[in-house]
């Protein structure tokens, strides 16, 4: 072989460029890449948003509303300031305690210990939030409700269990600074452990 | 044209050395190394925002703390409880530092934790709630909520040479802060002679029956 040889060669046959030849590595790479940091990338934010629920889903007002596997109502909200006879311990002056009730229908194959995992909780405009059955509330009179979504007690100390297609009553009880006005109050009720929620919450105006 | 050597062509060709490529590895050695050194260390990428505050009042991711008077006392007199009725006294190893405060939550409901750090760096968390045992008074994990502030005291205990330089650092939450998060720290303003002062002001004994 010459270098005349070599030389009529490579004008034939131009070589080509290395990024040419390499045009299905350089591809692979980069899907693979895009993937490696956009599947952890999600897998985090839906853990985060499971977590920290973001996207309400307005609650009609005395209709009932599907959310996580049930329907949902709010029947009453009332707030109790201090020296109501309904009170029956004490509570701090500048506070007064505000009482939801809700009924919940579960559906066709909805688990308690999954409508149990619920959180309730009131937010104000300016994003303030408390959380239902704080250290500081007493202990309250009437009729003995369950405090969680999905099963409780009753007044004789039974167990009740939600069941599905039959409506669940239950209250959440918080203590607000007083003075608030419930018109500017919303309600929450939040499933941050159930895995099922996707991010979402359902919020109730009061 | 002559042919060139049979020799020369059989040998497989090797890259011709260039300086050009010398100096490029020299760089990418330098950048290594700059970028190792350069480096921040696991400590201050997970230790939290130490954020200085005025006593009067400091404000943190999610917390507003007034700071109060300072005391010491040797041991303090403590009413009995349900199963030891008669009065006691709850000593220490140092002495107590008791730290007035008014504490609030500004936007979720949580908890707010104390400690003490010393001009040599040592830290003294905040007495656990059951010591003492004043159930209205202890800010110890108190539970706060927005809007409904909380007054009462953190009880600290300290060897009383620590005393001075001695600053409040507070932080959001049981745990400490991770990276990101605020260390609000606030000088309690214990110079040499304050610190002498609170010292020499201590009750060998003071009460807390209430």
């Amino acid at each position: 072989m010459t270098t005349t040889d070599t030389a009529a060669a490579s004008t034939t046959a131009p070589p080509a460029g290395w990024w040419r030849r390499n045009a299905g590595w350089l591809a692979g790479t980069a899907v693979v890449a895009t993937l490696a940091l956009w599947l952890p990338y999600r897998d985090a934010l839906q853990r985060y948003r499971e977590r920290n629920p973001s996207i309400a889903v307005a609650a009609a007002r005395n209709d009932w509303t599907a959310f996580n596997g049930a329907r949902w109502k709010l029947v009453a909200a009332e707030s109790l300031l201090a020296r109501d006879p309904r009170l029956r311990g004490p509570l701090r002056k500048d506070a007064e305690v505000v009482l939801l009730r809700y009924e919940v229908i579960p559906d066709p194959g909805a688990k308690t210990r999954d409508l149990d995992t619920c959180v309730g909780a009131i937010v104000d405009a300016g994003g303030r939030r408390w959380e239902a059955a704080p250290v500081g509330l007493p202990r309250l009179s009437g009729p003995r409700l369950p405090d969680r979504c999905g099963s409780g007690y009753d007044d004789a100390f039974k167990q009740v269990v939600a069941v599905p297609g039959r409506p669940f009553a239950f209250q959440h009880a918080f203590v607000l600074p007083r003075g608030q006005r419930l018109s500017e109050l919303r309600a929450r009720i939040e499933f941050r452990y159930s895995g099922k929620a996707d991010g979402r919450y359902l919020e109730f105006a009061l | 044209m002559s042919a060139p050597s049979p020799a020369a062509a059989s040998r497989p060709r090797l890259p011709r050395w260039r300086w050009r490529d010398a100096l490029w590895i020299v760089l990418a050695l330098v950048a290594v190394v700059a970028l190792r050194k350069g480096e921040s260390s696991y400590e201050e990428r997970d230790a939290p925002l130490l954020q200085t505050a005025p006593a009067a009042r400091a404000v943190g991711r999610n917390f507003a703390v007034e700071v109060g008077r300072l005391k010491v006392a040797q041991a303090y007199l403590l009413k009995g409880d349900f199963s030891h009725p008669e009065d006691r006294t709850l000593r220490s190893p140092g002495v107590w530092l008791s730290v007035l405060a008014k504490v609030e939550a500004l936007q979720r409901p949580g908890y707010l934790t104390a400690q003490i750090r010393t001009r040599d760096g040592l830290v003294y968390v905040a007495s656990n709630p059951n010591r003492p045992k004043l159930p209205g008074l202890n800010l110890s994990e108190r539970a706060l909520a927005p809007g409904l502030a909380e007054s009462g005291a953190w009880f600290f205990e300290l060897p009383p040479d620590k005393l001075e330089g001695a600053h409040l650092q507070l932080y959001w939450g049981n745990a400490l802060p991770v990276g990101g998060d605020s260390l609000v720290d606030v000088d309690l303003g214990l110079d040499k002679a304050a610190a002498r002062k609170l010292v020499a002001d201590a009750k060998p004994v003071l009460d807390l029956r209430m």
